[in-house]
């Protein structure tokens, strides 16, 4: 079923772990050049730099081609949609097959953009079968997580299985005419989906621990817990959800509450024990993501210096682990290590790190007015200002 | 065969030592995993949460708290940042430098942080420049860039090339990106960044510091020319301005193994030429045609640069 034979995918793996020990100093690069000489693959790969542009122009390419067909034929109705964009979902998926096979390509940004784009052209290609709009969504929200899913099957890429799961989530939240489930009916079975996910993917994380492809399933199984915790956290994003939670039940509404709680502790324990690290880190964002969420839960004020505790708690955090690793025996404790290791592990923290810091804007802002007497709460001296 | 396995092949055949074989083995096994990554990420995230608070609770609250207590509180905050840094630092060096502790950059960026909500607290009360208060922006990147070189931090270098381009005009949040004369300031702040940074390189101090100023130069420079092309008024000059720019960024990139910079390049100079090309055409099938075959050919030449050049995973 795999398109890549999976000696090709241990071996990339061990490259990298290789080359990982040669950035660390663990090894030095002549012993690092013999043991790279037992991995050798016969696949075309890129960085990622140049697998982000091939992936964009690809997509470019196949959305003009289609655009510029269906120009062309004069097909601006559902049949002409359908026929072209299905023909076009089948060409985007020979294609990419044929530059797999033919070219041995792997990760090289073009075949994962045509396999992508075969996905979603079917997807449209199937919704215009309906003509209500409603079973429309759902059939292309069904097409694309069956399709998501296929395409990892077939070529390992991990974000169309992580794609398709959000697809999959996304299905109970159409309303349908004939079957219309209330709100709290919907988030339940969204989480139900994404939970039915991680109770199938666990197992085989279990199983295979960190070798191919354990390390996918690390992935997939980060993503659906995440993904359960996304869909039951109620006041997560206050705008989107405000509307959705206030319809929601009592007991719904407390339900998710204790999952806000249960779901970070449960992936904290599992992600320690087991040294999951997607899990950790899926782990730690979902309890912070319930440090935030709480007080509108339980419907407490939130305050302006809300901010600046969860600044002070999360750096004594970070420094109390910090400390209490690195004075254990070796500076580890339990096989965990504050120590940096992998010097390339941590680049998409520097990214995080670069972004400017807009403190500066608000340098600026018009003067204040002084207070007229009647505006506040000045009178006495001790009394609070007014708005500002 | 598994990883585990290999080890032990490599250490039978003397490929590593035993004691590389024990290293390796304990990482692959997990009987050693490093959260580094993790506690430095919360550490970021607890730095980033504290200032947001505390420049909202100012920002709400500063008739209650008093003008004095602030600036106290600030002072003392930047003031308490400093004398860590400079009391935990090691001497100054032009060579790269460890951080001597896990916590040392992000207190030197807290301490940057505070600094400038200090004076744009300052600012927002009392007024002292006027109609000069930008010169607080200009200010605020020469402490930040004194202290980024002095200690070795790449946050706070960011924070002090985002201040500066703030001083030569760019006023973000307000909807006047590269209007008018904000481009020339654009194209003269990219300039003065690049030549800095290969100043500092070429005399040998901080070498590591440059690309994070050719990140910031290539990429302000590349969007002026552009938004410079889409303004018809001044396309001309901006597309022989963006093609040169944009060629010298692949060129280097490539030279130099900088893989950003090729992209960069790429995405910028496809986005001006194609609008040059396409001005005047409202032909939905020439549009589409074009993009097909253009996009077609950067592929190609991707993939040649890609075979030829960036190989690496």
């Amino acid at each position: 079923m795999r398109r890549y034979s999976e000696t090709d995918e241990r071996h990339v793996r061990a490259q990298a772990q290789i080359r990982d020990w040669k950035g660390a100093g663990l090894i030095d690069a002549s012993q690092a050049e013999t043991l790279l000489a037992g991995y050798r693959v016969e696949l075309r790969r890129t960085n990622v730099f140049l697998r982000v542009a091939l992936a964009f122009f690809t997509a470019l390419v196949v959305a003009a081609v289609v655009f510029f067909i269906l120009e062309v034929l004069n097909f601006h109705d559902a049949t002409g949609m359908t026929i072209v964009t299905g023909v076009a979902s089948v060409a985007c998926l020979v294609v990419a097959e044929a530059l797999v096979g033919t070219f041995r390509l792997y990760r090289f940004g073009v075949e994962e953009m045509l396999a992508a784009c075969s996905v979603i052209l079917l997807s449209i290609s199937v919704s215009e079968f309906w003509t209500v709009w409603e079973s429309s969504l759902v059939a292309a929200l069904v097409t694309s997580s069956a399709g998501g899913f296929a395409v990892y099957r077939r070529f390992g890429f991990v974000w169309a299985a992580c794609a398709g799961m959000c697809c999959a989530a996304a299905i109970p939240f159409i309303p349908l005419q004939f079957a219309r489930l209330p709100p709290s009916g919907e988030r339940a079975l969204s989480a139900a989906i994404l939970g039915l996910i991680f109770l199938v993917v666990r197992p085989k994380r279990t199983r295979d621990g960190e070798e191919w492809p354990g390390d996918e399933y690390g992935v997939l199984q980060a993503a659906a817990f995440g993904g359960v915790y996304l869909v039951l956290n109620l006041h997560l994003f206050p705008d989107m959800i405000r509307a959705v939670g206030d319809r929601a039940g009592g007991w719904f509404y407390w339900g998710t509450w204790i999952m806000t709680w249960l779901l970070p502790t449960v992936g904290l324990f599992l992600g320690v024990r087991d040294k999951d690290r997607p899990l950790l880190m899926v782990s730690v964002a979902m309890a912070i993501g319930t440090l935030i969420s709480n007080k509108p839960y339980l419907g407490w004020t939130r305050h302006e210096w809300d901010p600046m505790l969860l600044g002070v708690l999360l750096i004594a955090v970070a420094v109390a682990l910090r400390r209490w690793l690195s004075r254990g025996p070796e500076g580890a404790r339990y096989g965990f290590t504050a120590a940096r290791i992998f010097r390339d592990k941590d680049s998409a923290l520097t990214l995080l790190s670069a972004a400017p810091f807009p403190v500066e804007p608000q340098i600026h802002p018009p003067a204040p007015t002084p207070p007229s007497g009647f505006d506040g709460g000045r009178s006495g001296g001790a009394g609070g200002g007014g708005s500002f | 065969m598994s990883l585990l396995a290999d080890l032990d092949r490599w250490r039978d055949a003397g490929t590593i030592t035993r004691q590389q074989h024990e290293v390796l083995t304990a990482l692959v096994r997990k009987d050693r995993f490093s959260v580094f990554t993790e506690l430095t990420a919360l550490l970021y995230l607890g730095v980033v949460a504290f200032i947001a608070g505390a420049g909202w609770t100012i920002q709400t609250h500063f008739a209650r708290l008093g003008d004095a207590s602030i600036l106290l509180t600030l002072t003392v905050a930047f003031g308490a940042s400093l004398y860590y840094c400079f009391s935990h630092g090691s001497s100054y060096s032009h060579a790269q430098q460890e951080s001597p502790d896990f916590a040392f950059d992000y207190v030197l960026y807290f301490g940057c942080l505070m600094f400038g909500l200090e004076l744009g607290f300052g600012e927002f009360r009392f007024h002292l420049l006027q109609d000069r208060w930008d010169h607080y922006l200009l200010l605020t990147s020469v402490v930040y860039f004194v202290l980024a070189y002095r200690f070795d931090n790449r946050l706070v270098l960011s924070l002090a090339l985002s201040t500066l381009a703030g001083w030569f005009g760019f006023r973000l949040f307000r909807l006047q990106w590269f209007a008018g004369s904000l481009r020339v300031d654009a194209l003269i702040y990219s300039a003065l960044v690049a030549a800095a940074g290969a100043a500092f390189h070429r005399a040998g101090i901080k070498k590591h510091f440059l690309e994070a100023y050719l990140h910031v130069a290539v990429n302000v420079a590349l969007a002026a020319s552009v938004t410079g092309v889409f303004d018809s008024s001044t396309s001309g000059i901006y597309f022989v301005v963006l093609l040169g720019l944009a060629g010298a960024a692949i060129a280097g990139g490539l030279r130099f193994r900088r893989f950003p910079f090729v992209v960069y390049g790429v995405l910028y100079s496809y986005a001006g030429i194609s609008n040059m090309l396409l001005r005047g055409v409202h032909e939905d099938t020439t549009i589409f045609g074009y993009f097909a075959v253009s996009a077609t050919v950067v592929i190609v030449c991707l993939v040649v640069a890609a075979r030829r050049f960036g190989r690496d995973a």
